[in-house]
This record gives structure tokens, sequence and C-alpha cells, in this order.
């Protein structure tokens, strides 16, 4: 197998055309912000326009960029077809979106929106009509922490057969409900009359983002780990679980590595071996993915021409830790 | 009293016919036993094979630490996520066969049980049973001689066969 066909760096990502949909994730502060936006600068340089969203409740962007973002996709700083947004799970104008706003009941959007997941999935919703208008080319998400980014991955699939039972519930009981409504003086109860097609409309569109997830040429996703054993772990597990979701997933980018060891400095020589051990590992498990080395800087990578900067990385070769490091004030 | 052997002949078969009845899935399951050859079938043996798959890999991983031989531990994790998965198709798509055909079993047996009791109550339906005073069933002597061309106080087939499956219903739910 030809060295160049896994080569250490995103080059895949940014040649492969079709890909509307990056994931990036991994375990809790091991850099996914960090990486996520440096994945959308080097695409914003070879794609029309990007779109980077944050679906962790605990939005990082606004503070990576240095910049404020809301739930509508603004203008980062300095580009010119790079937009971000931090999607607001409490907010439930989506769920009205979907349910028909005030044709239904505030009963029915409570406990809508208070099904777990119901609004990531209708994030999703609400990307897949950004997609669907042709307004960004592709869309990279920032996500949760692995356990809640793999529940959000398999929303589609449980929420396709929860509306399933739900319209065959609805269809069988409708009729009766309607009848009782009627008798009470009641023209509408719960407006059940308006809320099959919304939910039949909702399924057909959970049933596209299955299919767009499952097809290796529109989603990938990108795992972002440390070279440490429970990062490791937390990885490969991670992977399995997107194999088994039917999810492509060949690129791991290894994050905060110590990249040489400075004179007497013990903890420095005892990072750079513990590293070094896991990166054995990692090149020996993962053989056939891209695996992508970024150091631990000596300063954070915040700000918008910082992130430029780091995300240069992703596409070359590392360059000495001493000799790159940046600092944004 | 004039009493019919056929009484307790009746009972009895009424009882085995609903004991089959009743207990037709496990009839079928002893049969589907007993029935099936020995020897495994091709499916049977690939079953195996994966099962021997997975105990040869478990005790290949079992020795290694995961944290200092992840990746080696890891591989070995794969292969047995896959075999696990695909032991786990065959199973269920073995119970299921097993199932249908048991359930096909089941009707067989459960039908054959209805058509022997019907059998019996048209081999019987013109019979008398045994004769009692009429006074002792009054006022359902007509009743009790229906259709046996009887006098009163005679207990047709019909009315004794209705009579034993109720009584052998109730002794088979205290079993």
């Amino acid at each position: 197998m030809a060295h160049s066909e896994f080569e250490p760096s995103i080059r895949n990502l940014l040649d492969q055309n079709s890909l509307r949909w990056i994931f990036v994730g991994g375990k809790g502060g091991v850099g996914k912000t960090t990486c996520s936006s440096s994945i959308a600068i080097q695409l914003a340089k070879v794609r029309q326009s990007v779109l980077l969203v944050s679906t962790d409740p605990a939005h990082n962007l606004s503070d990576a960029f240095g910049q404020k973002f809301s739930k509508e996709p603004s203008l980062a700083n300095g580009f010119s077809n790079l937009y971000v947004c931090e999607l607001d799970a409490k907010d439930i104008t989506m769920v009205n979106k979907m349910l028909g706003g005030s044709e239904t009941s505030e009963q029915i959007h409570e406990l809508l929106g208070s099904i777990p997941g119901i609004d990531e999935a209708l994030s999703f919703a609400e990307m897949m009509n950004h997609l669907d208008n042709t307004e960004y080319s592709v869309v990279v998400f920032d996500t949760a922490p692995t356990g809640h980014t793999l529940r959000l991955l398999s929303l589609p699939v449980a929420i396709d057969k929860g509306l399933t039972a739900a319209i065959g519930a609805m269809n069988r009981f409708a009729p009766m409900i309607s009848s009782v409504t009627s008798m009470l003086g009641r023209s509408e109860l719960l407006g059940i009359n308006n809320l099959v097609p919304r939910l039949e409309q909702l399924k057909l569109l959970t049933q596209r983002v299955q299919d767009q997830f499952k097809d290796p040429a529109r989603t990938t996703f990108v795992c972002v780990c440390i070279a440490e054993f429970l990062s490791l772990y937390e990885t490969e597990r991670l992977i399995q679980e997107l194999t088994g979701f039917g999810i492509d997933v060949h690129n791991i980018i290894v994050n905060q590595l110590v990249e040489q060891s400075v004179a007497d400095c013990t903890l420095c020589d005892a990072r750079v071996k513990l590293q070094g051990k896991y990166l054995d590992q990692i090149a020996d498990l993962y053989e056939d993915f891209h695996v992508i080395k970024l150091p631990l800087l000596t300063a954070e990578v915040r700000g918008s021409k910082s992130l430029t900067t780091f995300s240069e990385r992703l596409v070359g070769p590392a360059v000495a830790s001493k000799a790159t490091s940046t600092t944004e004030v | 009293m004039i009493f019919d052997v056929a009484a307790v002949d009746v009972f009895l078969f009424l009882f085995l016919f609903e004991f089959m009845r009743r207990r037709s899935a496990q009839i079928a399951a002893w049969v589907l036993d007993k029935v099936q050859p020995q020897s495994e079938s091709a499916s049977e043996r690939e079953t195996s094979e994966l099962q021997r798959q997975v105990d040869e890999l478990t005790e290949q991983q079992r020795p290694l630490s995961m944290q200092d031989d992840f990746a080696k531990y890891m591989k070995i994790d794969r292969q047995l996520i896959k075999l696990k998965k695909e032991l786990q198709t065959r199973r269920a798509a073995a119970s299921t066969a097993v199932k249908y055909n048991s359930k096909k079993l089941t009707s067989v047996v459960w039908w054959a049980a209805l058509v022997f009791q019907g059998l019996l109550m048209y081999r019987y339906r013109g019979t008398v049973i045994f004769s009692l005073p009429s006074s002792s069933v009054y006022p359902l002597e007509r009743l009790m001689a229906y259709r046996s061309g009887g006098e009163l106080g005679s207990i047709s087939g019909v009315i004794w066969i209705l009579v034993c499956r109720r009584v052998v219903s109730v002794v088979l739910d205290q079993i």
C-alpha cells in the first residue's frame, strides 16, 4: 500500500468535493473545537462556502474565534466564506417550525420538545434545509464529547422508529378522539389533525438524514484524540460505534503532542516517552487511517489569525513547537 | 343407574386430547427434537465453528494488557465483535426457524386434538352413556337426553362429552 494513500494530513477531506457533512468529535478536552475550526478554515480555501456548527451545549466557537456567534450563521471575521453558528438547544422555534407554529398547541410543543434528543434531530433537520438551499458547500460540526455525539448520531434511527409507532397510533385513535372532541363541542383537541402530517414530514426528513449519514461520499467523521490510554480507548469505541452506524471514519487527529524533550525536563521526557508508546499503538491499529499529528503549543490557539496558522499544520508536516508557537492576544 | 363403559373411555380420550391441545407446543418441541437428524446440519456446523473461533480469540486476548498491548488487544476485539455479531444473527435465524417449525407442528397437534374431539362427539352423538332416575336430573332431563333417543333420565353422549370437557379443563388448569 502506497504511503501517500494514507498521508498524515486532511488533504483527503479537501480533495473530496462530494463531502457535505464533516463531524469532528472525541473525548472532552482533546481539542475538538480547535481542530474543527481549523478544518473549516482549510475547507474555506477550497470550497465556495463553509458552515461551522457547534452542537455542543457548552459552546466554544465564540471563544475560539474571539467573536460572538449566535444560532444564526454569521460570517467569521477575516473570512469571506466561512460562517459559524452555535445552535441553541433550548430554543423551540425549530419545534414550532416543524410542527406548524401556532396551529399546534403548546402542550404538544412542550411534549415533543422534552423528548431527549428531539432538539438535536430538529437541528439536523434545520441544517438539511440549509443544504437543500445550496447555501453552504459543506457543513462542519463541532460536536459534544463522545457519548452525546453517539446518541446524536443514533437519533435518526431511534426517531424514525418512534415516529412510525406514533403515526400508527395517531391514525388508529385520531377518528375516535375527533368524535369525542366534537361531542364535547371542541373543534380540535391538541391539534391532532395537523399533527399527523407534520410527524410524517419529520419522518421523511429523518430518513433523509439517515441516508446522508451512511453515504461515505457525503458524510465523514474525524476523530480527535490525545496520545493517552483513556482517549485512545474512547476513540476506538467511537470508531466501532460509528462503523456500526454505517458512518465513514478514516481520519484521526492526535493532538497535544509534546514534540521534543527539553533538557533537564523530566516532565517532557516522561510525556514524550508515554506519547511515543501510544503513537506506536496508533500507527499499528489505524494503519488504514489518515493519522494527523498536532503539537502541543506554548500558547493557546485563539482568534482567527492563530487558528489560520494552526490549521496549516493539518495539511503540512508539523513544525517544531518552539519555532512556530503562536501567541494571540 | 345403567352405566356404559364408554363413559370412562370418552372421559379418558377427552382428557388425552385436551392435554395434547394444551401442551401442543411442548409436544411439538419434543417431536422436533427426536425427528431432527443427530448429525449437525451445515448451518449448525458453521455456528459451532464461529463459536470455536470466538472462544479461541477470547483466549488469545485474555493474557494481553489493554494498556500495554492496546493495538493487539483491539485488533482481536474487532474480530470478536464481528464474529459475535455474526453468531448472534445466525442463532436468531436458527431460533426463528425452530420457532416457525414448532409453531407449524403445534398448530397441527392443536387441530388434530380438536378434530378428534369432534369425531368423538360424532361417534357418541346418539349413544346413551348412562341412565339416571329422571327425578335426579329434573328439570333438565330432556336436555340431558339430547339426541340420545333414550328415555328421560338418560345422559347422552353429546352432553357427557361437554361435561367431561369442562371437568378436564378444570382439572388441567390445576396441573
